[in-house]
């Protein structure tokens, strides 16, 4: 595995670790439910930008995580 | 449970739908808190449609798309979809190998979430068809809020069992092309206005992976079959993050966010020794209250499959001249528009909006040449999608 790969995974396990920490209260989550704050808020456009890099770039995959860390996706 | 888990991956059993059920099975009896009541918020019912064109390089693809979400109990909503890519092409590769074509795919999709507690369980559906490719796939994905909802977890597994054809050539007949995907990621709420994402991926294709129309070309010019490895497996890394800037603090204490910027990156690898690397930024901003605007621009780098080559030695066992496998970075630009109407009802439909995204991308490739003129390859893209939804 390349030594990126490895600085990455290192990197997700510690911020894991670290950000597990930190804590939004539930009063606080106004901000965090916007569309704009979420990752892909609709998902047609998503579908059809993920469509149009799979078939046009050899890379795949990686942006497909699921959670905005506000409870409501 | 571990030791379970590992066995289920290492399984020497073929995939089929036999075991992929029994995945599920498994995952959901490992994370769903059976006992726990069902949750206060269900999904929202909501309709989307939507038209998608893409021109550029010789191919243009166009049609329309639906997404339909329906609660059916409190808590577990159905959600089904259909798209039709309608394809006329005379890329580069159909040009100076074949004859332009035209023909369309459908794509039929079901799915259900169902959410217990803190726990999202997923399960997908998805038929693809078109004249020389079959597809079928069936995912299943879960999330779960950690830690006060400060954290999302997510794990998914999905599989295909594809069919690839080859039009006006019925000795060819049909090979088989299977997919399987596990994906795992952690999103966290850093502070309230503070989101960051990490992702990781494992793609594992087996079975015909090229294009059974294209050619590799031979240091002497003379066109060969493409041969590719029978397996390949990718791996992606990906952090993403979210930023949002206040309007303001109101009477109420809350003024909402005006704007916010997201900043992704991806890098990823495979055993055809392709590396590549994607960054992305996205800023978007609300105009007076019902007017959201946005821009975005990624650049995409990497380099060359191991077995690639413009020109290929005849004696090489595997030949590749896929401009996907070859090195080459492209760059994309994009607008969106949208106009929703907040807290809005006209009898069943609620908040229903309108948006249009209109981007380019440009495309250069530094070894991967026209074999007509022999000059190295670029291509102009220009991509639109613009859809339409409510709630009801």
């Amino acid at each position: 595995m390349k030594r990126s790969a490895w600085l990455l995974m290192g990197l997700m396990i510690i911020l894991t670790g670290v950000l597990g920490c930190s804590s939004v209260q539930p009063w606080e989550r106004e901000y965090l439910a916007d569309e704009t704050m979420q990752f892909d808020p609709d998902p047609l456009m998503a579908q059809w930008h993920q469509h149009v890099r799979e078939i046009r770039e050899g890379g795949r995959g990686g942006f497909n995580g699921t959670g905005g860390g506000c409870g409501c996706r | 449970m571990g030791t379970r888990w590992v066995r289920l991956l290492a399984d020497r059993e073929p995939w089929g739908p036999g075991r992929l059920l029994k995945a599920v099975l498994f995952i959901a009896w490992m994370v769903v808190p059976i006992e726990r009541s069902w949750a206060i918020e269900p999904a929202q019912d909501e309709v989307e449609a939507g038209y998608n064109y893409y021109h550029g390089g010789g191919v243009t693809v166009q049609g329309p798309a639906v997404i339909v979400r329906k609660d059916i109990l409190n808590g577990a909503s159905l959600k089904a979809g259909y798209n039709v890519d309608i394809v006329s092409s005379a890329s580069i590769d159909v040009v100076t190998q074949a004859s332009p074509f035209k023909e369309t795919r459908q794509e039929y999709s079901l799915g259900t979430d169902i959410l217990r507690g803190d726990t999202l369980v997923g399960v997908d559906y998805i038929n693809s068809r078109e004249s020389d490719y079959l597809s079928d796939t069936l995912s299943v994905g879960l999330a779960h809020d950690l830690f006060d909802k400060n954290m999302t977890f997510s794990l998914k597994v999905a599989r295909s069992w594809d069919q690839v054809g080859k039009n006006n050539d019925p000795s060819f007949g049909w090979k088989n092309f299977n997919r399987t995907i596990y994906s795992t990621g952690v999103t966290q709420s850093l502070t309230p206005r503070w989101l960051v994402q990490l992702n990781y991926e494992l793609t594992a294709d087996e079975g015909l992976i090229n294009n059974p129309y294209r050619s590799a070309i031979t240091l002497s010019g003379a066109l060969v079959p493409e041969n590719y490895p029978d397996a390949r497996t990718g791996q992606a890394w990906a952090v993403r993050t979210s930023y949002g800037f206040p309007s303001g603090v109101s009477e109420q204490g809350y003024g909402g966010i005006l704007s916010s910027i997201q900043l992704d990156y991806r890098y990823y690898y495979d055993t055809f020794d392709v590396h590549s690397q994607t960054a992305k930024i996205t800023f978007q901003r609300y105009f007076y209250s019902n007017w959201l605007g946005g821009v975005f621009y990624q650049y995409y780098w990497q380099d060359a499959a191991s077995f690639y080559g413009d020109r290929v030695p005849p004696d090489q066992l595997y030949k590749a001249r896929d401009k996907e496998l070859s090195q080459y970075h492209d760059q994309w630009v994009g607008l969106t528009l949208k106009y929703k109407l907040k807290q809005t009802q006209w009898g069943i439909i609620r908040n229903p909006y309108i948006q249009i995204s209109n981007s380019w991308m440009v495309f250069n490739y530094d070894n991967f040449t026209d074999p007509r003129t022999g000059a190295l390859y670029s291509q102009r893209v220009y991509v639109v999608h613009t859809d339409l939804g409510f709630n009801y």
